[in-house]
């Protein structure tokens, strides 16, 4: 095991589920409790009983600290008036949340469990429900985007229908999709305009989109240090938004500025909130997280297009399953001369470009 | 102290050998295509259980095309949206018959309609409405054709982008990313009379790393 992980061929965090490994203890530093993950020596008072139970560090610690919240819930609430039993499972939820495992090495009840607390707490914030999807991809199916040069005539329709989809920071204008005014006779985002406003489609101008491509070699995924982020079966890379420690690695490391980070919390206006959602898509990030386009996984997993592609009023943009023979992505990819972007680094971008 | 040392000596020699017998796993991860890949699915793919894209097929039209790779495909059906169809409750007679009307009484109806659909020499109203039914349309030999099939008027002239619209590469697709295909006809998103796409102010500012 040690070979394979020193060798590339397995990352470390493929042994999550068996060891205490990189990844969570990482995370409990990011959590800036690091210290007190040697409970294990701490053979002392009442935390004895949950200790010698045979079980891992991460288990053992929240046990501990759950523990512990209740008692201080419970000496809150003795003290305070307004403290109730709704106020304690809140924190107690919180708590689970705080603990709970990377999305992929939990089981079906574990997920289940997860998007529970989730929706829950989103019901007693805001009174509204949400409904959080955890659908895994569809047998047979590999996801792939076309994006027609000739047609996009920089309208940014897709990039308002983006944001809605899927719930974007609207503080800060976070876009998962960038459109390129660029001139004729170059192809060269050195000398792109990406902020024009004016009357599109501009004279002797074309448009060109990117956004995440999901490459099937994704670079970003490599360079995670405590595997946040993955390519699922479908292509789709995603992320886990509670396992994610916002260390930008993945940012540096894609060479199509496909991801985004939160600087700030989001804020999405309670009225505009998508409340369809799933668990490694559009549901509501916080501060200090990685995210990006996911080709809208609550979406497509569903057989529905991507906002982008549904939202395009030219046809421009072309969204499909790669391994079905009849999809309109194979086509174009057998008729039309298609190119992708930095074919030479081998990332095996799922993201063609082609003109009519 | 001991075992510290041999703990890092163990390791070391450990991540030289194993740097030193295996290939660097990434080119072997890269060396396979992913276009080689995609071409080896050829078997059509069933799509069980996904309920969007379902299709309703009254409103649909099926349309078998041309080129013999793609398989056939729905369209919409156009009649039903046409609000003062049929044409002929008001056009009862042939419009060579209205050519003779006295000047002052053209165009009293249709008068928003305004052609900018090739040059006036190429084309007029009966290059495509068939003028002696004026409830269909006509080819440019005459043929007739109905309404919910315009596509293959628009096929007579603009033959890439039939072609591409059959293929998929031209158009949208309405029932999600889902085969069988159900897709826009041309006149769904083209004006027959005025069928390019105006300029206009994009829908937003294009932001790029305003946050970042
Ligand atoms: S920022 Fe990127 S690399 Fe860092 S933990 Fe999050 S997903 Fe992983």
């Amino acid at each position: 095991m040690l070979i394979d992980i020193l060798n590339g061929k397995r990352k470390i965090t493929d042994f999550l589920p068996v060891k205490k490994t990189a990844a969570s203890s990482c995370r409990c530093k990011g959590d800036g409790e690091g210290g007190k993950s040697n409970l294990n020596k701490d053979e002392t008072g009442a935390y004895q009983q949950v200790v010698n139970k045979k079980m891992s560090r991460r288990k053992a610690f929240s046990e501990v600290t759950k523990g512990l919240l209740i008692g201080a819930g419970m000496a809150q609430s003795a003290c305070s008036m307004t403290s109730n039993d709704s106020d304690r499972n809140t924190s107690q939820m919180k708590w689970e949340e705080y603990f709970k495992k990377n999305y992929r090495l939990m089981s079906d009840e574990e997920k289940e469990a997860t998007v529970n607390r989730l929706t829950s707490l989103y019901e007693k914030r805001t009174g509204k429900h949400v409904n959080i999807g955890t659908e895994g991809a569809i047998e047979n199916v590999l996801y792939g985007y076309a994006f027609n040069i000739s047609k996009c005539q920089g309208y940014m329709d897709c990039v308002n229908a983006c944001v809605k989809e899927n719930n974007q920071d609207r503080s800060t204008q976070m876009q998962y999709i960038r459109i390129h005014e660029i001139e004729n006779g170059q192809i060269n985002f050195e000398g792109a305009d990406d902020n024009f406003f004016h009357e599109v489609p501009a004279a002797g101008h074309f448009y060109m989109g990117t956004q995440c491509f999901h490459c099937e070699n994704p670079p970003c995924v490599d360079v995670c240090p405590v595997g946040a982020t993955w390519q699922e079966e479908d292509g789709i890379v995603v992320i886990d938004y509670d396992w994610c420690i916002g260390c930008r690695y993945c940012m540096a490391a894609c060479p199509y500025d496909g991801r985004r980070f939160n600087w700030k919390e989001p804020e999405v206006p309670e009225t505009e909130v998508n409340l369809v959602q799933h668990y490694l898509g559009n549901r509501l990030r916080k501060k200090g997280v990685m995210e990006k386009c996911t080709f809208c996984v609550q979406r497509s997993r569903n057989g529905k297009n991507p906002a982008c592609v549904e939202a395009c009023p030219t046809g421009a943009r072309i969204f499909g399953n790669l391994l079905d023979p009849n999809s309109q992505i194979r086509w174009i990819l057998e008729n039309k001369k298609v190119f992708r972007l930095k074919e030479d680094l081998g990332t095996e971008p799922k993201f063609w470009y082609f003109m009519d | 102290m001991k075992r510290v040392i041999f703990g890092t000596i163990l390791f070391a020699g450990l991540f030289l050998l194993g740097t030193m017998c295996s290939p660097p796993s990434h080119t072997e991860e890269h060396s396979h295509h992913l276009l080689d890949e995609i071409r080896q699915h050829q078997s059509p793919v069933e799509y069980e259980g996904l309920s969007y894209g379902t299709l309703d097929t009254s409103y649909l039209l099926s349309v078998h095309a041309d080129l013999p790779e793609v398989e056939d495909f729905f369209t919409q059906k156009r009649v039903s949206e046409i609000t003062s169809f049929p044409c002929a409750n008001c056009h009862n007679q042939p419009l060579e018959a209205m050519k003779n009307a006295q000047k002052k009484d053209l165009k009293k109806a249709h008068w928003n309609i305004h052609m900018a659909h090739a040059s006036e020499n190429t084309m007029t109203c009966i290059t495509c409405h068939a003028e002696n039914n004026m409830n269909e349309l006509t080819t440019l030999t005459g043929e007739l054709i109905k309404l919910d099939e315009s596509f293959k008027l628009c096929g007579q002239c603009h033959s890439t982008q039939y072609k591409d619209w059959q293929g998929g590469a031209h158009g949208k697709q309405i029932n999600g990313w889902q085969t069988p295909r159900a897709v826009k006809t041309c006149v769904s998103c083209h004006n027959p009379h005025q069928p390019s796409f105006p300029s206009r102010f994009p829908a937003r500012l294009n932001t790029n790393q305003l946050g970042e």
